[in-house]
């Protein structure tokens, strides 16, 4: 073989080589970038950002379970079941009392204002619809009985006058008159699951469902609309309806908020479990509130962390 | 001319294969005993003297000079087999791409390459069922595990063939007309609710402890037109259950049937609690996403008995519905790391949350990618988080 045709067919071969190469290396950083830009993207998709975090005073709240959003005195309640207490907040956060009906809440669970100024509040260790009448310092614990039997009340939600209740028990929605008795019940479809929350919103009442992964909604007449099966989560507990057209799930045990879209279909998610400033620590409760604001009550974490877009 | 083709095609493979197992003769079976690697059933590619199949003669990134690892290996031949065995329930050997724990892969005495027979080989893992019963499952008595499970994927829990109530009946069509059913329910369903599969020290295999009002024959303490629904028709007895569950974390379940039977047996149970199964497998069918996670995490708290050692198991003030705090809950095993380690306590606040430290502020015992299954990376992650000067 001559030493032109070696370096020919050298070159042959580097010609040949090359591209292959870069062919690769193209190829590789291609994946690279798209895989950075989509885990970018993934993030990015969330458009919530931290505004402030809701903690109380001295020892602050123990373990706060549920939140209460007053749009007429701008003011946040979180309840903190432990602590045995209710703790308001101003529309900016700032720390303004706490409430314990002089010590006497047995472990609360959830809470509203009724149109006449009183409270009504879920206490779990007295399985009862408690009233409170501020002004004149009055507390009426009500057992609530559906059908005889006795109501395992949980979520609470209020629409005006009406007050709905879920019923850990019988697995149905309540809807309660004046006087706090049942005027209204709610089924969920044959083969549910359990339900760990529930939210009125667009007429409509939004019920989730545990160990299905589904959402229910019915109109205010109780009639269903199709069931909206959820994926990608581990153990749903709360959800809040955004009226852009999503639903925020809130995981419980991977401690993050996952943005769905009205069919069901996954949009995004964001935080992770832990205790920093990102994370969540067994959440148990989501809302928005009247600024459009995510509100989510880090129960592990002791706090109520608040997002706005 | 297609005769000889077929003819040529035959001698060209017979030579193939003479040379292979030559190939082994001659080469492998000169240091390894050829006797251990012949029995009744001998896999494909050893009979065939195809040792390089799985072993590579000089050198390999795997023991036993293996060309790969685990299941793998396997499925590069039994490719079918990866992906049906993705499917459905999963066998936790399969899962855990462990064949060998089961097969032997060159020869042994029994169909389907089992190194013992089918029963004694579900019995190295599955002990508890090898003891003796009074009464036992005829399949079960002959060791036919198969008759009712899948050994390596199944659609159904359990890994059984088909749907529990739809297996029972394919043999016990009489079961509808049983005088022990008495007529109830119009349709028969939940056999396992009160029948054990395997054996029982009971007649008709009905599981040992009995519910009092069911073995009394007082059908009608729970059931009929006066007695409650739901969890009242149990809680009105057991009173006790419902304080307990009158907590802001309670396993009381919004669902439209008894919440409560969803764990106990209402009339018969092999647990004394009238628990459906026992240990951890009860809480397993709702918290499926924690056993997952605890089975694919690389370091993990050692498996307990019960849930019930660490979590209340009907309702509970505290988090994950523990028992006690996360130190007590700990220090009741963990003696010494109760009173020397990194300061936990009252006294001891974490800096992130303002709450007390604990042993769960640190370590995360259903699973973790990191040693002491610890929540961050003990290195250096975990610690900056509180200690940031370092």
């Amino acid at each position: 073989m001559s030493p032109q045709l070696l370096t020919k067919r050298k070159g042959e071969i580097m010609l040949r080589k090359k591209p292959r190469c870069f062919v690769g290396w193209l190829l590789f950083l291609g994946i690279l970038f798209a895989a950075s830009s989509w885990a970018w993207a993934v993030e990015l998709q969330s458009p919530w950002k931290f505004v402030f975090s809701l903690q109380g005073q001295g020892k602050g709240m123990a373990l706060p379970v549920a939140l209460y959003i007053d749009q007429e005195k701008e003011r946040y309640y979180v309840v903190d079941s432990t602590g045995n207490k209710l703790v308001s907040f101003g529309a900016d956060g700032k720390y303004l009392q706490e409430f314990s009906a002089e010590g006497n809440l047995q472990k609360p669970y959830d809470m509203a204002r009724l149109s006449d100024g009183s409270l009504l509040v879920v206490e779990k260790g007295r399985n009862s619809l408690t009233k409170i009448d501020l002004k004149n310092k009055k507390t009426a614990h009500l057992v609530v009985k559906h059908q005889g039997q006795e109501v395992f009340v949980d979520r609470l939600e209020t629409d005006g006058d009406k007050v709905y209740v879920l019923d850990r028990s019988s697995g149905r929605i309540l809807q309660l008159d004046g006087a706090l008795q049942v005027a209204k019940s709610f089924t969920m479809p044959a083969g549910s699951g359990w339900l760990v929350d529930f939210k009125l919103a667009e007429k409509k009442i939004w019920v989730l469902d545990q160990k299905k992964k589904q959402i229910y909604s019915y109109d205010e007449n109780g009639r269903p609309s199709p069931t909206i099966q959820l994926a990608g989560i581990d153990f749903p507990v709360s959800l809040a309806i955004d009226p852009t057209g999503l639903f925020y799930v809130l995981d419980r045990h991977r401690g993050t908020v996952v943005a769905f879209g009205r069919n069901g279909e996954f949009k995004y998610q964001f935080l992770t479990k832990g205790q920093g400033r990102d994370n969540l620590y067994f959440p148990q409760e989501i809302r928005l509130d009247y600024l459009g604001r995510l509100c989510v009550v880090d129960e592990g974490n002791s706090r109520v962390m608040v997002f706005k877009r | 001319m297609r005769r000889l083709f077929i003819i040529l095609l035959i001698i060209g493979l017979s030579a193939g294969l003479a040379c292979s197992v030559a190939l082994a003769n001659e080469v492998c079976y000169k240091c390894h005993e050829r006797k251990n690697f012949t029995g009744k059933f001998t896999h494909g590619p050893v009979s065939q003297g195809k040792c390089g199949d799985c072993h590579n003669p000089h050198v390999a990134k795997y023991p036993g000079l293996l060309q790969g690892e685990g299941a793998e290996l396997c499925y590069a031949c039994h490719k079918r087999a990866k992906t049906e065995f993705a499917k459905g329930v999963v066998h936790q050997p399969v899962r855990d791409g462990k064949c060998l724990g089961c097969h032997a892969p060159h020869a042994a005495g029994h169909d389907g390459l089992l190194r013992k027979s089918l029963a004694e080989t579900c019995f190295v893992c599955h002990q508890e069922l090898a003891k003796p019963q009074a009464v036992s499952h005829k399949p079960f008595a002959q060791g036919q595990c198969t008759v009712c499970h899948q050994p390596h994927q199944a659609k159904n829990g359990q890994l059984l063939k088909m749907e529990a109530d739809s297996l029972c009946l394919s043999c016990h069509q009489q079961a509808q007309s049983s005088a022990g059913h008495r007529g109830f329910p119009s349709k028969l369903s939940g056999c396992l609710s009160c029948h054990n599969p395997h054996g029982s020290s009971r007649k008709g295999l009905v599981r040992h402890h009995l519910h009092q009002p069911f073995a009394e024959k007082k059908c009608d303490s729970c059931h009929g037109p006066q007695q409650k629904n739901g969890s009242d028709a149990c809680l009105r007895c057991h009173a006790g259950m419902k304080t307990s569950m009158m907590a802001p974390h309670n396993h009381m379940f919004a669902g439209m049937e008894n919440g409560c039977i969803l764990c106990h047996s209402p009339h018969a149970a092999d647990d004394k609690k009238m628990l459906k199964t026992s240990g951890n497998k009860v809480c397993q069918p709702c918290h499926e996403d924690t056993f997952a996670r605890t089975s694919r995490s690389l370091h993990r708290h050692p498996s307990v008995n019960s849930c019930s050692e660490c979590h209340e198991v009907h309702g509970s003030d505290r988090l994950a519905m523990l028992r006690d705090d996360g130190n007590q809950v700990c220090s009741r095993c963990h003696l010494t790391q109760g009173k020397f380690s990194h300061p936990v306590g009252d006294k001891v606040l974490d800096q992130r949350t303002g709450k007390m430290m604990t042993c769960v502020t640190c370590h995360d015992p259903m699973g973790s990618p990191n040693r002491y299954h610890l929540v961050l990376s003990g290195k250096k992650e975990l610690c900056t988080q509180c200690h940031r000067s370092y």
